[in-house]
């Protein structure tokens, strides 16, 4: 997992790893609170993701969750099939959450 | 979390782990088939769920592991291979590893169980695999064909450990959506702030609505591992389905699975060492009824009889019924041989298949349980001695595996086992080579064919050429005979040069009871089992002093030596005139058993010997006869050693080493 910051909006890029399963639980709360405390926007990069269990998706919906209530804004951008399947069986409203991107992003949101 | 919980999860997780075993070895046997990856796949979700259940949460994470990669296969998208059975057998043994550290109170071996979750995670790897978008074509046929039929609403609650022993939702969810259409829907009410959660905690519940057909019992068992501690709701809708096509279809398969779910009996599990108990109070039923007939025949008033006639008709059905709870099949057993077959053909560069005829032929547990080691040792000597390398194998035009076979069928009162291999089968020159220079027969001795089998039945017999892990540590046939002579049975061994040898098992169903026959000794009773009797015969005083001390009679021309059990048992009195020899077969040969008088046949329940008495080796257990009195059960065996490490200058010396006394 990775963080980009980029000067401009719309903020913190978040890359999400190849697995997200619940041993990694524990490092991937500390980098969303970090990242939603922060000053910037965030937007969660999901198109990496082959794997994603309960746990993980829970915690990612925590976060959308709470940001939310906080006012803070949270866009995913290019959700892999993995993570839409993950939410939609769990009956996880993932697209209500968050303003959703398209999976295709736009050039400004991909520089390093 | 109670012991007794964790002690039921040992003795289930044994059994599944013995399924484990059988299955995966039958994969690598057989084509692929998907019958058997379900089954291992249930296995090891059942060991999970139930570990889970009580609290061994490692077992419970290292098995998830192992049902990811079975999952998997399952779908599809990783193909059966020996890669795969080697590591799903590694998989148990480690799991079985972790049981066994938890049982003795040591540590856990973790650091074999991380290398091998690698192994498994490189495997599946190669396909790493998300679950299936509900949107996918497969999903999509589920649902239609599901569709109609009963609604039902389902509210699930899960524990907060949950995620943490092993449940898994996302595998919940998809086992319900095989049962028909599901809209589910994941209520987030309890999810703390992200900074609170605790991230391994389940927050999340759900309601789902599932429609198909299907009932509350089969929507239970998906939850099954996971209701311990959870709030499961299953309400039906209450509404009228359409009859299509479709429906009637999915309704007729739906009755095929009830049918098989009533046919499934409820099954108790009871400690062996109950039934014992059981067993023996039954075994003194029986003998204090005969004691009561007797009597009420002594007393001989009518109103008796027919009370006693009745209880007697209700012993018989009581001994009967609990010797039938300690009966097992065969099959049973022969799961860890599967794995030795395996284990050892791989060690010797040989490639054998087990193949079985005959599994649900029942034995006694305690006869089944002192089966394995001489099974092993059979089997140890097919692969060893028997079956050839694979290339030798295709020079003499066999196929390049060998096959070991056993077959197990009821012969009367007895199974006969038979394991036969297709190898080299026995050399009849080798034999005799190794027989002169053991000095176990004459130089220039002509022998028949079963002669010279017999002759590896003699301790300290071994033909290996070279010692292997195997075998030829000069543990040889001897000991399997005398195993199998302990279990009151019998063994002998055919085979033809090149095509294979057969090894052929006598058992008794059972070693609770046996049919006797009633000797008198002097004062006392003694009872000789009646499969080893074959004929008795008169022995006149005048017949036995012309012996001259000797202890041999002559029955239609053939000779035979026998053991005076007066001189053995140093009874006291005289001998009667007219005295009766019991005849008896003692490893291919016969032995007679010198005795005052024949008294019947008496079938009895065998009570053991209590601790007192254990060191007299020549009774194998008494039994309460009618009248009150304790009768011995001999050990034939047992007193032809005993005569014969007496007397060994004296003619029953000659019983143990000379095949030229063998009867034909």
């Amino acid at each position: 997992m990775t963080t980009e910051h980029t000067d401009e909006s719309p903020g913190s890029i978040l890359t999400f790893g190849q697995s997200l399963s619940i041993s990694g639980t524990g490092a991937l709360q500390s980098f969303l609170v970090e990242a939603i405390d922060g000053p910037h926007d965030v937007v969660m990069d999901l198109s990496e993701v082959e794997q994603c269990d309960t746990a993980s998706a829970q915690l990612i919906f925590a976060a959308l969750q709470t940001a939310a209530k906080r006012g803070k804004r949270i866009r995913l951008a290019a959700i892999s099939p993995a993570v839409t399947s993950t939410f939609a069986f769990l009956g996880l409203p993932l697209d209500q959450m968050a303003e959703r991107r398209t999976p295709n992003p736009e050039p400004e949101h991909n520089a390093a | 979390m109670q012991p007794d919980l964790i002690e039921t999860f040992l003795q289930e997780a044994d059994d599944l782990l013995a399924e484990v075993e059988e299955t995966a070895l039958r994969m690598n046997a057989a084509q692929p088939d998907a019958e058997l990856v379900h089954r291992l796949f249930r296995a090891f979700h059942t060991i999970k769920g139930s570990g889970g259940m009580v609290g061994l949460t490692q077992v419970a994470s290292f098995t998830h592991h192992v049902e990811t990669l079975l999952d998997a296969v399952r779908e599809g998208d990783i193909p059966v291979t020996k890669q795969l059975v080697e590591i799903v057998l590694a998989a148990k043994d480690q799991i079985r590893a972790m049981l066994e550290a938890r049982q003795n109170g040591q540590d856990l071996p973790e650091a074999a169980g991380a290398k091998l979750i690698l192994r498994i995670q490189e495997l599946s790897g190669s396909a790493a695999r998300i679950l299936p978008a509900p949107n996918n074509a497969r999903m999509a046929v589920g649902t239609t064909e599901r569709g109609g039929g009963q609604s039902w609403n389902i509210s699930f609650k899960p524990p907060p450990n949950l995620l943490t022993t092993g449940g898994n939702p996302l595998l919940l969810f998809r086992d319900l959506r095989k049962l028909g259409a599901c809209e589910i829907t994941g209520h987030t009410d309890r999810l703390p702030s992200l900074e609170r959660m605790e991230p391994q905690t389940c927050y999340l519940w759900w309601t789902i609505t599932l429609r198909g057909n299907t009932d509350e019992n089969a929507i239970r068992d998906v939850f099954l591992f996971v209701e311990d501690g959870s709030e499961l709701e299953i309400e039906p809708v209450e509404e009228q389905a359409a009859a299509t096509p479709e429906t009637v279809a999915a309704a007729e398969s739906q009755t095929e699975q009830n049918t098989s779910r009533k046919g499934k009996e409820s099954m108790v599990r009871v400690p062996s060492s109950r039934l014992d108990r059981l067993v023996g109070l039954v075994g003194e039923l029986v003998m204090n009824h005969s004691r009561l007939a007797q009597a009420a025949a002594h007393v001989g008033a009518p109103e008796l009889a027919a009370p006693v006639e009745e209880i007697d008709r209700l012993v018989s059905e009581l001994r009967d019924s609990v010797l039938g709870i300690r009966m097992m099949p065969i099959g049973s057993a022969l799961g860890r041989f599967r794995r030795l077959i395996h284990d050892l053909s791989a060690e010797l560069g040989k490639e054998v298949d087990l193949v079985t005829e005959g599994e649900e032929t029942e034995l006694d547990k305690s006869v089944l349980d002192q089966l394995g080691d001489p099974l092993v040792h059979i089997f140890r000597n097919s692969i060893d001695h028997g079956i050839e390398p694979p290339a030798e194998r295709l020079e003499r035009g066999k196929p390049r595996r060998g096959v070991i076979r056993l077959v197990a069928v009821h012969a009367g009162s007895d199974v006969a086992v038979s394991i036969e291999d297709d190898g080299r089968g026995l050399n009849r020159d080798a034999i005799l080579a190794k027989a002169l220079e053991k000095q176990l027969i004459a130089p220039g001795a002509v022998l028949s064919d079963r002669d010279v089998f017999n002759l590896i039945l003699l301790p300290g017999f071994s033909t290996a050429r070279q010692i292997t892990s195997v075998s030829g540590r000069g543990v040889g046939m001897d000991v399997v005979r005398r195993q199998i002579e302990a279990l009151r049975g019998h063994l002998s061994m055919t085979g033809q040069p090149g095509k294979g040898t057969k090894v052929i098992l006598k058992l008794p169903l059972t070693l609770a009871i046996i049919d006797g026959l009633v000797v008198q000794l002097d004062r006392d009773r003694l009872i000789v089992p009646m499969t080893a009797v074959t004929e008795t015969v008169e022995l006149l005083r005048e017949t036995r002093s012309r012996g001259n001390g000797r202890n041999v009679i002559v029955v239609r021309g053939e000779m035979i030596p026998y053991i005076d059990l007066r001189d053995e048992f140093s009874s006291e009195g005289d001998q009667p005139d007219i005295s009766k020899i019991v005849i008896v077969n003692h490893q291919e040969q016969r032995v007679g058993l010198l005795v005052d008088r024949v008294l019947g046949t008496h079938q009895t329940v065998i009570q053991p010997l209590g601790k007192f008495l254990k060191k007299i080796d020549v009774a194998s257990g008494s039994t309460v006869m009618g009248d009150g009195r304790v009768a011995l059960i001999l050990d034939v065996a047992a007193v032809v050693r005993l005569a014969h490490g007496r007397a060994r200058s004296g003619s029953a010396a000659a019983m143990e080493h000379s095949p030229e006394l063998v009867s034909q």
